[in-house]
């Protein structure tokens, strides 16, 4: 009989210290989602100003080369693992004869991209930056650099350059 | 005899501890609902180009209604607790959590400021009674545009403990 009680307690000590071992009774659960899409954007901080090729800063029997660093490019990119953006330029169309524009994009705090070295504008998209991966830089300094390849009656070319933050072949 | 006492005794105590184990298992319970969709994009850059992502985000304060019934009453007291099992994640995105309304029935206190969640429970609020339609409200944290576009999940789990 006492052997019968000893059982029963140590029985139901056992069932009821389950009991303290399972208080957690039950667990609700709650989805959460959050998407980021994909973000790509430039822009450019003005318009440079009017490059004047003059004979005034000219030595005598070379021709005239101006430039202007007063503009600068953003951009905010993001792209899937394993892609990369690049920035392109282009005018809307080819400069006139002897007129050449050329530019290069400078590389800005932040950056993981690379720059390219001075290129010639033209109305064909030129690269200007490449691997541009997830980030947010301001203050990319354009350096355009107008000249003469010879020269011509006195008058005005007007172009405007187009900038585009696009997927990196 | 002895053994057939034996027997008889552990079968008893089986019986009735089993019994008691199971009102116990059975008579308190949490559920709830709602999810929380966060879509996060070029609108949400904190300026223009070059600028970055704004860092955090809150759903409504009513994104979970948690409900905790099948207590014995006014005396029976007992405390949610909380964690988040990641899905497909990204470790720089944080959660937060907070109580923003005690529902209504018993009483209910704690909660009211943000913590934020990890991968095991941690205690969130407590209180006693059946109480249904307690609010709260989540935060995202951490977002920023060096973080890839995708799909993140995550698993909120809220628990309650019969104290």
């Amino acid at each position: 009989m006492c052997r019968g009680l000893i059982v029963f307690f140590t029985v139901a000590v056992v069932m009821v210290g389950a009991t303290a071992a399972f208080a957690v009774t039950g667990a609700a659960t709650q989805s959460v989602t959050v998407t980021i899409e994909e973000v790509a954007l430039l822009g450019a901080s003005a318009d440079p100003g009017t490059f004047t090729l003059s004979g005034a800063d000219t030595v005598a029997g070379s021709l005239p080369v101006v430039s202007d660093t007063s503009t600068s490019l953003s951009w905010t990119s993001n792209a899937a693992a394993g892609l990369s953006r690049k920035i392109t330029a282009r005018l809307d169309s080819d400069m006139p004869a002897s007129f050449v524009l050329k530019a290069t994009l400078a590389k800005p705090s932040g950056s993981g991209g690379t720059p390219a070295p001075q290129r010639t504008l033209s109305s064909t998209a030129g690269d200007m930056f490449w691997d541009i991966t997830n980030e947010s830089c301001t203050g990319a300094t354009i350096t355009f650099e107008a000249s003469l390849s010879a020269m011509v009656p006195p008058q005005t070319v007007n172009r405007t350059v187009t900038w585009t933050l696009s997927e990196d072949q | 005899m002895k053994r057939t006492t034996e027997v008889s005794a552990a079968v008893l105590a089986f019986v009735l501890a089993f019994g008691v184990v199971c009102e116990v298992w059975a008579a308190i319970s949490i559920s709830g609902t709602g999810a929380w969709t966060q879509t996060i994009g070029a609108n949400d850059l904190t300026g223009g180009a070059g600028t970055n992502l704004n860092s955090s985000y809150e759903s409504a304060a009513d994104a979970y209604s948690i409900t905790i019934s099948g207590t014995t009453g006014p005396s029976d007291t007992w405390r949610v607790d909380v964690k988040k099992v990641d899905g497909t994640w990204n470790p720089n995105l944080l959660l937060s959590v907070k109580r923003t309304s005690s529902g209504s029935g018993g009483s209910v206190s704690g909660g009211q400021a943000y913590q934020q969640l990890g991968n095991t429970y941690a205690a969130f609020f407590s209180g006693s009674d059946d109480v249904s339609g307690i609010s709260v409200q989540l935060k995202l944290t951490g977002v920023s545009i060096t973080i890839p576009p995708g799909t993140y999940t995550n698993t909120v789990y809220y628990t309650v403990v019969d104290n």
